[in-house]
C-alpha cells in the first residue's frame, strides 16, 4: 500500500459510520467509569482524568480521553456533513439537524477552552474587582503593596513552576528556580524564639514545608512551594503555602516586590462592593430560608445597585454572578458569589433551535413526498 | 466550495494550536478596599497573631477573612478561632448574635439565670468564659464557645456540632484553648 493510499483509507475511515459508533461506545465507557471514580476521588478529580484527557490509563492499558475522543467525534461529524452528505433540498432537514449537532460540539470546545468559574467573597462594605478559581493557583507579583489604587499584578500559573522549571521575568528582573512543588502541603511555622536564621524567606514565619497526600476534594488542597529567587546577584530561599494571606517580601532588581501562592484571580469587567447582606431563616431554626446581597456594581465610572439572590443573578460583559453561600461570624457578615464567565453561554439554545428547525423541515418533507406519493 | 472547506481547516489547525499552547502569564489590575470604619478600626487597634498546638486528630483547614484557623473534627464538629479588636463589641450583643444564629429567640431572664452559671477562667493572658449554648439548644445544633478577654482584644474559639459530639471533645477542646499564645517578635 502506498502513501497516497494509506491517506486516503485514513480519511476514508474520518468520514465512516464505524468511527462514528466507536466514539458513541467510547464515549460511553468514559462516562461509566467517570462515575465510578466520582463517588470516591470527587467530581473534579474524575473530569480531569476522564473527560479533559487526551489519554486514559487504565492500569497500564491506554484508553483515548474524553478530549480526545470528542475531538475525533468532532472531525468526524464535520466531515460527514461537509463531505459525505448530499447538499439536496430532499436531504435539507437532516443536513440541518447535523449542523445543529456541530454547533453543539463547537459550543462544548469554547465552554471548555474559555470559560472560567470562580468565586467572590466580600465582607459588607467591602469591594473588589478580582475573583478568585474554584481549583487553580497562581503565584502572584505586584510592586505596589496598596490594592485601593488599583495594582498591576503579575500571575504565574502553576503549570509553569513546576519542580526543577526555571522562568525569568524580564520585566521585573527575577529569576524562579523551582526546588519542590507540592500540589497538597503543610506548613511549619518557627516556634517562638527558635529557629530564626534557618536562610529561608517568608512573610507569615514559615519555615519548612512538607508533601501531604492530596484530598480527594480539590477545594481541599493548599500547594506549597520551595523557590531559589535570584536578582541583581542577590539570591534567596523563599518558601510559598496556598494558606498564607499576605505576601512575601522579594528584591526585584534595584526594587522590591511581593510574591504569594494564592488561588488564580479572574479579572472582572466592573468593580463589585457589598452594600448590604440579608438572611432569613425558618422559624426556631439556624437553617436559612432565603438570602439576598445587595451590591454597587461600578463599570466604566457609572455606579448602579443590584440584588442578587438564588435564581437571580447579576450579569454584565459576558460575567454572570450567582449568590452562592455567606458567612456570619464574629466580624460581621459576608457574602460568597459563584462568578461564571461563559462565552459558549447561548450556543447550545442556538444548537436546539437549529436541530429542532431541522428535524421540523425534515418531518415536513416527508410528509409532503408521502402526500404526493397518494 | 472548495474555499470554504479551506477555511474550516485553517480554524481547525488554529484551534487545535491553541490548546497545545502552555499556560501564559498575564497581567491584570487588583482593585479593592474596605470601607473606612473598618480601617479605622485596624489602624487605632493592635493586630493580634496567635500561635497555638493543634491536636492530631483535628484537621486544620484555609483560613477565610474571617477566621484565624478552622480544623475540621471527624464526626463533623467544627472548630473556628478567631479575634476580635477592643472589647469585640461586648460579650452580651455578641450572644445575642450566636443565638441568632441558632435561630433561637434570647429571654432576658433565661439569658440572666444562664450566664450566672458562668465562671470566667485565667488561661494566659486571657480571662476565658466557657459559653455553652446546649442551654438554648439542647437537640439540634449547639455551640460550644471559649470567649477570652484581653485588654485590646477578644479571642473567640468556637466548636459547632451536635451537643452529644461537642461533650465528646470537651477535654482536647479545653487543651487546644490552653495552647493559645500570643505570636510576638519578627518573623524570621
Amino acid at each position: 500500500m502506498n502513501i497516497k493510499n494509506l491517506i486516503l483509507s485514513i480519511w476514508r475511515f474520518i468520514q465512516s459510520t464505524k468511527l462514528t459508533v466507536i466514539c458513541l461506545v467510547a464515549l460511553m465507557l468514559l462516562t461509566f467509569w467517570g462515575t465510578l471514580y466520582q463517588t470516591h476521588f470527587g467530581l473534579y478529580l474524575s473530569q480531569q482524568r476522564f473527560f479533559h484527557s487526551w489519554i486514559v490509563w487504565i492500569s497500564f492499558v491506554p484508553f483515548p480521553g474524553g478530549l480526545l475522543v470528542m475531538w475525533i467525534f468532532s472531525l468526524n461529524l464535520l466531515t460527514n456533513i461537509i463531505w459525505v452528505f448530499k447538499w439536496s433540498w430532499k436531504k435539507s432537514g437532516i443536513l440541518i439537524m447535523h449542523w445543529g449537532m456541530m454547533i453543539l460540539m463547537v459550543g462544548s470546545g469554547i465552554t471548555f477552552y474559555t470559560s472560567e468559574e470562580s468565586s467572590l467573597t466580600l465582607k459588607e462594605g467591602e469591594w473588589s474587582n478580582v475573583a478568585e478559581s474554584f481549583h487553580l493557583w497562581e503565584v502572584s507579583l505586584w510592586t505596589n503593596p496598596s490594592i485601593e489604587e488599583g495594582r498591576e499584578v503579575v500571575g504565574i500559573p502553576m503549570s509553569r513552576l513546576q519542580q526543577g522549571m526555571k522562568l525569568t521575568l524580564a520585566s521585573h528582573a527575577v529569576e524562579f528556580e523551582v526546588q519542590q512543588s507540592y500540589d497538597n502541603a503543610v506548613a511549619f511555622r518557627a516556634e517562638m524564639g527558635k529557629h530564626k536564621n534557618l536562610g529561608v524567606t517568608n512573610a507569615t514565619g514559615i519555615v519548612q514545608i512538607a508533601g501531604k497526600e492530596p484530598h480527594p476534594e480539590v477545594e481541599q488542597n493548599f500547594p506549597g512551594l520551595e523557590l531559589i529567587v535570584k536578582s541583581s546577584n542577590k539570591k534567596s530561599n523563599v518558601l510559598l503555602f496556598g494558606g498564607e494571606s499576605q505576601g512575601t517580601q522579594i528584591p526585584c532588581g534595584q526594587d522590591k516586590c511581593w510574591i504569594q501562592l494564592r488561588r488564580k484571580r479572574v479579572q472582572l469587567p466592573f468593580t463589585v462592593r457589598l452594600i448590604d447582606f440579608k438572611k432569613e431563616t425558618y422559624t426556631n431554626s439556624s437553617m436559612a430560608k432565603s438570602y439576598e446581597s445587595l451590591v454597587e456594581v461600578e463599570e466604566a465610572g457609572v455606579k448602579r445597585e443590584s440584588r442578587i439572590w438564588m435564581n437571580n443573578p447579576f450579569r454584565s460583559q459576558g460575567m454572570t454572578l450567582f449568590q452562592s453561600s455567606f458567612t456570619q461570624s464574629e466580624a460581621g457578615e459576608s457574602s460568597t458569589f459563584q462568578v461564571v464567565y461563559n462565552p459558549g453561554r447561548m450556543v447550545p439554545y442556538i444548537s436546539s433551535i437549529v436541530t429542532g428547525l431541522g428535524m421540523a423541515i425534515h418531518f415536513l418533507i416527508l410528509s409532503m413526498r408521502r402526500r404526493k406519493q397518494s | 466550495m472548495t474555499k470554504i472547506k479551506h477555511k474550516l481547516s485553517t480554524l481547525v489547525f488554529c484551534f487545535v494550536l491553541q490548546a497545545c499552547q502552555e499556560d501564559p502569564i498575564y497581567t491584570y489590575t487588583e482593585l479593592g478596599g474596605k470601607p473606612s470604619h473598618f480601617k479605622e478600626t485596624s489602624n487605632s487597634q493592635r493586630e493580634v497573631s496567635l500561635r497555638w498546638e493543634t491536636p492530631a486528630t483535628w484537621d486544620e483547614q484555609g483560613r477565610s477573612p474571617f477566621l484565624m484557623a478552622k480544623f475540621q473534627l471527624v464526626d463533623g464538629v467544627q472548630v473556628t478561632l478567631s479575634t476580635l479588636a477592643g472589647d469585640g463589641g461586648g460579650l452580651l450583643s455578641n450572644l445575642e448574635r450566636w443565638l441568632a444564629q441558632l435561630g433561637v429567640r434570647s429571654d432576658p431572664s433565661r439569658m440572666k439565670e444562664w450566664l450566672s452559671g458562668i465562671e470566667s477562667v485565667q488561661m494566659g493572658q486571657w480571662s476565658f468564659q466557657r459559653l455553652d449554648f446546649s442551654y438554648w439548644s439542647p437537640s439540634r445544633e449547639s455551640y460550644v464557645i471559649y470567649y477570652g478577654q484581653s485588654i485590646d482584644h477578644v479571642v473567640v474559639v468556637k466548636a459547632s456540632g451536635d451537643p452529644v459530639k461537642l461533650n465528646l471533645h470537651q477535654d482536647e477542646f479545653l487543651d487546644f484553648v490552653k495552647s493559645l499564645k500570643e505570636k510576638t517578635g519578627a518573623t524570621p
